[in-house]
């Protein structure tokens, strides 16, 4: 018999700011953070916006020396001790194996840029090794064992913009098998030049408002930040005497095999994602639906389609907002953060505005949010696309005992 | 839950390509290490490259031509293991790939940041970029393949390799998937070439290795290399060598095997300072092609299924004295580095 997973902590950090009360304050009042960026120089773009967390402090970081990190580190610490402080890890679990499944896309990719300039400016021999000791995309997650001494074992997904869906759909299926009772879950990435440059040279940025869903949509807006979700096996949970937060009842991922960069636009292999998620939690009415939503044209199209045949006429009834347009995409940890507005919304039973919304488009007939609305939000998926075809879609519900 | 069995391998290695050269070249002892011949380096510098090996000899698609190597070798090693194991296509919603991977694709990532800083914004490639990202080798498979079950990329140590097997082994016990792709690759890049030598880290390597593993009943009929008994993996940075300890034993726990059971080691690590360790043979093939991280670690994983087929240890990667078997049916590999993470897998004879 399966075991039921819930969440019992959540760390968060983005363009809105730190920690969850924050978060929800922004996101449910439509608040845009979304400014000209700063960490490098936009003026030569296009676009030259962006979701930076600013006002950050790495001060906190206990056992590491803080200003040898990258900022990748700093955002994934910070945000993992919010979550463990919530869910009363350190001081109730003790000796307890936890498995640490975390996504990112980048990685330390910031120290990487940094040590390939001092290489093209002083030479190979004579860049500075420091700089590339964070860069590899598995240096964070050690990290996170120095830092907080965990007793198990970890697990890194790069799966583009699905990143940390997946680290979280793995980390709900291995303590619902158990094989373990505690996972902490999530992703994080930070806003780089090297993936702005990139996007932009895929014209995937707007160099105007992201506006997902809406008939003149041109585009997204990157973000940084970082989601931490503490998954625990329920009677772990009971045993421990914390809080409940919610419950995580389905997962499904599929692949496209289609394109590199584009989505396979029929939505059929992303409503498989979907699907496999909604048959995984015993097909529970959807309450709302956060969407993957970038704001592009091929995405929101893909995303409706996919929508239109996981649901069938309902569709057009459950309501659908993207928080993308107030903090920005932010890739590897899109699907953490946005697993934990989703759940947010079910605590707080209201719904976030997609906000930037003005003119429907016809081929995105989905009930979209454009003012925040409140209602009775038991059960919530949550979907995440990605480069390279990966989907994938979480289920998250209100926590009831018996059920 | 049925035995998980592994059906077809796929090496592209500084010592050969495809299972006979490379068996053949650990037999013999053959050293593929030698001086970098790709891309203008500093000094002499002595690496395991992959030479004389075209894309268009082993895929006849037009589609990955321009990827990068890393991608190439991974397209390369994966059609391999699929041929090997009589499947001329295994994709659907029933099969999984799984890629473990360390750098990624260094070169396309260093042209497109060195486009940018030195040429500016309007003279970078969109294909260097999205060929760059860490997951693409896993995503041109996944589209040369038709997969469209899980396809992951774990950024990982030389540890990335078993814990993809691990990965890959529980969505086959979950029902999820009826088989998965198990695939490492590597390329050698001027900037990390220079790191890993400052380190003291050297010999360098680069190419694929790629395993399929079913469940038996779904494969009845075949004859599979060997199958999965036991594996383990752990993170203790405070501790590496308790680390290794720990991912022994319950490797060899979860295979219900003693110390005793195991015929050979296969290892990028030293041996734990046990002495009932020296009794058994070890080897590595890390001598001959150069360290490529995951993908060395899956290059003892495809040695030691031959190994357990043929029941011989190729002499050419043995490491130390101890007497040698006419029986091999337990094949321990283990990986651990100086962070912490260690991993450990033991194949047994079916």
């Amino acid at each position: 018999m399966k075991r039921r997973v819930v969440v019992t902590g959540i760390g968060i950090i983005t363009a809105h700011g730190s920690g969850r009360e924050t978060n929800w304050a922004k996101s449910i009042s439509g608040e845009s953070s979304i400014h000209e960026i700063t960490s490098f120089d936009s003026s030569k773009y296009k676009a030259k916006y962006g979701g930076e967390v600013r006002n950050f402090s790495a001060a906190t970081l206990d056992k590491l020396h803080y200003k040898r990190l990258d900022r990748a580190s700093h955002l994934l610490i910070h945000t993992t001790r919010e979550a463990l402080s919530d869910a009363q890890i350190i001081e109730r679990t003790g000796d307890v194996p936890v498995l640490v499944s975390i996504g990112t896309t980048l990685g330390g990719m910031l120290s990487g840029e940094s040590f390939h300039k001092e290489v093209l400016k002083k030479g190979l021999d004579r860049a500075r090794l420091s700089l590339v000791s964070d860069y590899l995309a598995h240096c964070q997650a050690i990290n996170l064992f120095k830092e907080f001494e965990f007793k198990g074992d970890f697990i890194v997904f790069s799966n583009a913009c699905t990143s940390s869906a997946n680290a979280i759909g793995h980390a709900f299926n291995s303590v619902r098998q158990g094989r373990y009772d505690v996972a902490i879950c999530g992703g994080y990435d930070t806003m780089s030049e090297f993936i702005f440059a990139g996007f932009s040279s895929l014209m995937a940025l707007t160099p105007h408002l992201c506006r997902p869903f809406d008939k003149n949509r041109d585009g997204l807006v990157l973000g940084e930040g970082a989601g931490i979700l503490i998954l625990e096996e329920l009677e772990h949970a009971v045993k421990r005497n914390v809080g409940v937060l919610g419950e995580m009842v389905g997962y499904g991922e599929s692949t496209d095999a289609y394109h590199m960069t584009s989505p396979e636009p029929l939505g059929e292999i992303a409503s498989f994602a979907i699907t496999k998620a909604l048959t995984d939690a015993g097909n529970p009415p959807i309450d709302y639906i956060n969407a993957h939503g970038t704001g592009t044209r091929y995405n929101d199209s893909m995303e409706t389609n996919a929508l239109r045949i996981a649901f069938g006429e309902r569709a057009k009834e459950i309501p659908v907002s993207s928080i993308k347009p107030m903090i920005g995409h932010l890739l590897g940890g899109s699907g953490a953060v946005e697993a934990i507005i989703s759940l947010l919304s079910i605590i707080h039973k209201a719904l976030p505005p997609n906000i930037n919304y003005e003119t429907p488009d016809p081929e995105c007939g989905l009930n979209i949010i454009v003012e925040a609305a409140a209602q009775d939000v038991k059960t919530v998926i949550s979907n995440s696309f990605g480069f390279g075809g990966s989907n994938a879609s979480i289920i998250l519900r209100d926590f009831q005992w018996g059920k | 839950m049925g035995k998980i069995v592994l059906t077809g391998i796929g090496p592209v290695t500084p010592i050969g390509t495809g299972k006979e050269q490379f068996w053949n070249a650990a037999e013999n002892g053959f050293s593929g290490i030698k001086s970098l011949t790709k891309f203008p380096f500093t000094h002499v510098i002595s690496c395991g490259e992959i030479r004389d090996l075209s894309f268009d000899d082993y895929m006849n698609d037009r589609r990955f031509r321009r990827a990068a190597s890393i991608s190439q070798y991974t397209l390369i090693a994966s059609s391999l293991a699929m041929n090997d194991a009589g499947k001329k296509m295994i994709g659907g919603y029933k099969t999984a790939l799984i890629q473990g991977i360390t750098h990624g694709a260094m070169n396309y990532t260093q042209a497109f940041h060195g486009a940018l800083i030195k040429e500016g914004v309007d003279s970078i490639s969109p294909i260097l970029f999205s060929d760059s990202t860490l997951n693409a080798p896993a995503s041109n498979a996944s589209i040369y393949l038709g997969i469209n079950g899980p396809v992951h990329t774990l950024v990982g140590g030389a540890d990335a390799a078993i814990k993809a097997i691990i990965l890959a082994c529980q969505l086959l016990d979950d029902g999820i998937v009826d088989r998965s792709l198990v695939v490492c690759a590597e390329e050698l890049n001027e900037l990390s070439l220079s790191c890993y030598e400052r380190l003291g880290f050297t010999p360098l390597s680069e190419g694929s290795g790629a395993i399929l593993i079913e469940n038996e009943e779904t494969v009845k009929g075949a004859s599979p290399y060997c199958y999965i008994a036991g594996s383990a993996s752990e993170c203790n940075p405070s501790n590496p060598d308790i680390a290794l300890d720990t991912v022994i034993s319950t490797c060899l726990e979860t295979a219900s095997l003693k110390v005793q059971d195991i015929d050979f080691i296969m290892s990028d690590y030293h041996l734990p300072a046990k002495a009932f360790f020296n009794n058994i043979p070890a080897g590595s093939i890390l001598p001959l092609t150069g360290n490529a991280f995951a993908v060395t670690v899956l290059w003892h994983i495809i040695l030691s299924a031959l190994v357990i087929k043929s029941s011989t240890i190729p002499r050419g990667v043995i490491q130390n004295k101890a007497m040698v078997s006419n029986q091999i049916k337990n094949v321990m590999i283990w990986t651990a580095g100086k962070e912490g993470t260690a991993s450990a897998i033991i194949l047994s004879k079916v």
